[in-house]
């Protein structure tokens, strides 16, 4: 040890520079003097936070006070400070001319932020308007507003009009406009020329939703672009093939691209090859709309490990229209994108209209696998994931026929190296083939099915499905020629076994002595996870004893990541037997 | 001038592989601590600095309790050897992130702890916890109407109804 305790020892602390805190740190009450800077500190950081609900706090009074400088009405000491704290003053208000001006002044030279808030109530267009004198030194500018165009279609034009008319927004970093309410006001038409001519060089991530004109970034010329999200943008009114192949070669930064429900209207498509050599996260997400429309390019990322969602709600469209979304989806993009083992790929195919379930079965099956040299599919694979509250919001049920899509789809993709299965919320039937879902996906050594429509019954008929027909044992006769040598885990997510939280009900007492009766059938090292489960720590050793658990190294293995008390829904309970698949 | 005090033997630490510091705080607790842990302290660091040209061996003297000075000490533990962007001198200013998860259970403390601890943390000049105390402060007082910041953190109000109202009045401060 360096230190010698026989040494005498020279007591420093001194030569603080501010000396003078030292001689209050005791003294003083600790709110009652914070030292100024402590006091600026903290007040730089209440403008950057979210309220409780995810809410930003630019809100205001009914005159026009803007919330977060609430801290200037404190008291005198806070007052002063506050009004010294420019990160304070960097988020502009807008309800009220004067706190604009002042807010305006008082961070000079500092960066701005422009945030138009939701329901554009409180909101004063002038305010707004004076605040675009400063567009030279603004970095982050949001308008995500719900507007009804019909009753002021004024307000909205007037911002349009005057903004990046007064100054160029130079150092702007982010820029989001997302004025919903496109369905139910009156457009407003948006002129090409609006971002004309403006370099923004430092411009980083556009989000834009609504009466945009897709050109727009395009045209707002901003070359280090990474992030740039569309929704419903330049729907049936601007954009061309042309607008949009424009528009994305412009942006060779690219890292995530996502078009949500932008491109039905397009009447000129062909393929078009696309050249994202940066893209990391790529989604498309459309809906009623042809759905011939949606995938006419040939992305080409180059990067090995890219987050694919295509979300392809495909409804009123003719069967040739799924028959090319499907393929050029799922074989030609796949091809292409020359995919390796650590990527990973997320497709999402739900058609929703039931008049489709035949057809889009038909159509899979009649398209041809793509010629040799796929370059194969990555080792983790996700299919599904579709939100039932999502597609209601589109109005399109829920009721998706995704059972067929699912096995046939994979049949149809070099899928044989497909080691880890997420399946998640799949809106699964009792039928559900999951002989035909394994015997394509052969080198399988981990499933996960998430969701609430996985109930207990449909995971035994899945768990019975699997041991019965796909038997590791050599000596063990298999109705099936393809063992299933490598799958050990199947992962239970937050699926109807929750709704029995805190006991162990009579379903999944059942449940588990039938897995439990037939455990000397399972392949080890076969693990069972239910996560989310609703067993009670205490009743787990029971259930452990019950299923012949007690001591480490089972086979079968019950982990429960997490139990919450709730009460037993009776009603949620059904009979599990009639639900097992007979063995074949 | 500096003050020859003598060592509490008591305060003797196990071995260990960094040089270590005696803290002394104000209700005159002696407290052994390896350099290392304190060197997110700039004040602790610039100290150290001042004793390389000495050959005696030094304590530094600090203006709040052992109580305090536990938990300042507690946090330098967590993060020792960790690179904190708030430490840095040239990191960017605060953004949205939220207070890390560690962060938020270490200053689930009552209020006149959490300003003992951000007045400690200034004083020491460890950015990281006053950022993150700052911003536990701050969470207090989101979306607080005046009068309700006044009661969380005890402050009186002492302006006169004029200066309350006007913001031509609250701009001259």
């Amino acid at each position: 040890m360096d230190l010698d305790l026989n040494r005498p020892v020279v007591v420093m602390g001194a030569s603080h520079p501010d000396s003078s805190s030292r001689s209050n740190f005791i003294a003083q009450p600790p709110i009652a003097q914070l030292p100024v800077e402590i006091l600026s500190t903290i007040f730089s950081y209440i403008p950057s936070m979210l309220n409780e609900d995810g809410s930003t706090i630019f809100t205001y009074t009914t005159d026009g006070f803007p919330t977060w400088l609430a801290v200037t009405d404190v008291c005198r000491h806070w007052r002063r400070v506050a009004y010294e704290c420019r990160p304070l003053w960097a988020y502009i208000p807008l309800g009220n001319i004067e706190w604009t001006r002042i807010a305006l002044e008082q961070s000079k030279p500092g960066p701005i932020v422009i945030d138009i808030p939701d329901n554009f109530s409180g909101i004063d267009v002038d305010a707004v308007i004076i605040s675009f004198e400063s567009m030279d030194r603004v970095v982050d500018f949001n308008w995500w507003s719900y507007i009804d165009f019909k009753d002021d279609p004024s307000k909205v034009r007037r911002i349009f009009d005057r903004l990046f008319c007064a100054s160029t927004p130079t150092h702007l970093q982010s820029l989001t406009i997302c004025l919903r309410t496109f369905y139910q006001g009156t457009l407003v038409e948006i002129p090409d020329t609006l971002f004309m001519g403006q370099s923004l060089p430092e411009l980083s991530e556009v989000t834009f939703s609504g009466p945009i004109n897709i050109k727009a970034p395009t045209l707002l010329h901003a070359p280090s672009l990474t992030c740039l999200d569309l929704t419903e943008v330049g729907v049936g009114i601007w954009a061309t093939m042309a607008d949009v192949v424009e528009t994305l070669r412009a942006l060779p930064l690219l890292q995530t691209l996502s078009l949500i429900q932008c491109l039905p209207a397009l009447t000129d498509v062909q393929p078009t090859r696309i050249d994202l050599p940066h893209l990391t996260l790529l989604c498309l997400v459309d809906g009623i709309m042809p759905a011939a429309k949606i995938l006419p390019f040939l992305f080409i990322p180059a990067c090995e490990d890219l987050d694919l969602e295509l979300d392809l709600r495909v409804r009123g469209t003719s069967e040739q229209d799924v028959h090319a979304v499907l393929k050029s989806t799922l074989v030609d993009m796949f091809a292409l994108a020359a995919p390796t083992e650590s990527s990973y790929r997320f497709v999402n195919i739900c058609p929703t209209d039931g008049d489709l379930q035949d057809m889009t079965r038909r159509t899979i099956q009649a398209c041809d696998p793509h010629p040799a040299g796929l370059g194969g599919l990555p080792t983790r694979f996700q299919l599904g994931l579709v939100y039932p509250d999502d597609v209601e919001e589109y109005g399109l049920g829920s009721d998706a026929p995704l059972k067929y899509l699912f096995v046939d789809t994979l049949r149809h993709l070099p899928i044989s190296r497909v080691q880890s299965l997420q399946v998640a919320n799949f809106i699964f039937e009792h039928d559900f083939n999951w002989v035909a879902l394994f015997s394509i996906c052969t080198e399988l050594s981990d499933i996960a099915v998430i969701g609430i429509d996985v109930t207990h019954a449909l995971f035994t008929a899945m768990v019975h499905s699997w041991r019965t027909n796909f038997p590791v044992d050599a000596n063990t006769p298999s109705p099936h020629p393809v063992p299933l040598r490598h799958l050990s885990t199947i992962t239970v997510y937050e699926t109807d076994f929750t709704k029995h939280r805190g006991t162990k009900t009579p379903i999944m007492d059942q449940t588990l002595s039938i897995i439990a009766a037939r455990r000397d059938d399972y392949y080890p090292p076969f693990r069972l996870i239910l996560s989310d489960c609703p067993i009670a720590p205490d009743k787990l050793q029971e259930l452990r004893d019950d299923m012949g658990l007690s001591g480490p190294g089972d086979d079968l293995l019950l982990v429960v990541d997490e139990w919450l008390p709730r009460s037993l829904d009776e009603s949620d309970e059904c009979d599990i037997g009639s639900s097992i698949m007979p063995v074949s | 001038m500096p003050t020859i005090v003598s060592v509490d033997d008591s305060t003797v630490p196990g071995e260990g592989s960094s040089r270590l510091l005696l803290l002394v705080s104000s209700d005159n607790k002696h407290i052994v601590v390896e350099e290392d842990i304190m060197s997110r302290s700039r004040f602790i660091s610039k100290q150290v600095e001042g004793f390389e040209a000495t050959s005696q061996r030094h304590a530094i003297l600090l203006p709040f309790s052992s109580f305090v000075l536990n938990k300042v000490i507690e946090y330098c533990s967590h993060y020792r050897g960790y690179y904190l962007l708030e430490d840095d001198p040239d990191a960017a200013p605060p953004g949205r992130s939220p207070v890390r998860e560690w962060d938020q259970e270490f200053l689930d403390v009552d209020r006149n702890m959490l300003l003992r601890i951000i007045k400690a943390a200034h004083y020491l000049e460890i950015k990281s916890l006053v950022g993150s105390c700052a911003r536990a402060i701050a969470d207090m007082i989101r979306g607080k109407t005046t009068e309700e910041m006044r009661e969380i953190l005890g402050v009186e109000n002492d302006f006169t109804p004029e200066e309350e109202h006007s913001p031509s009045s609250k701009c001259t401060g």
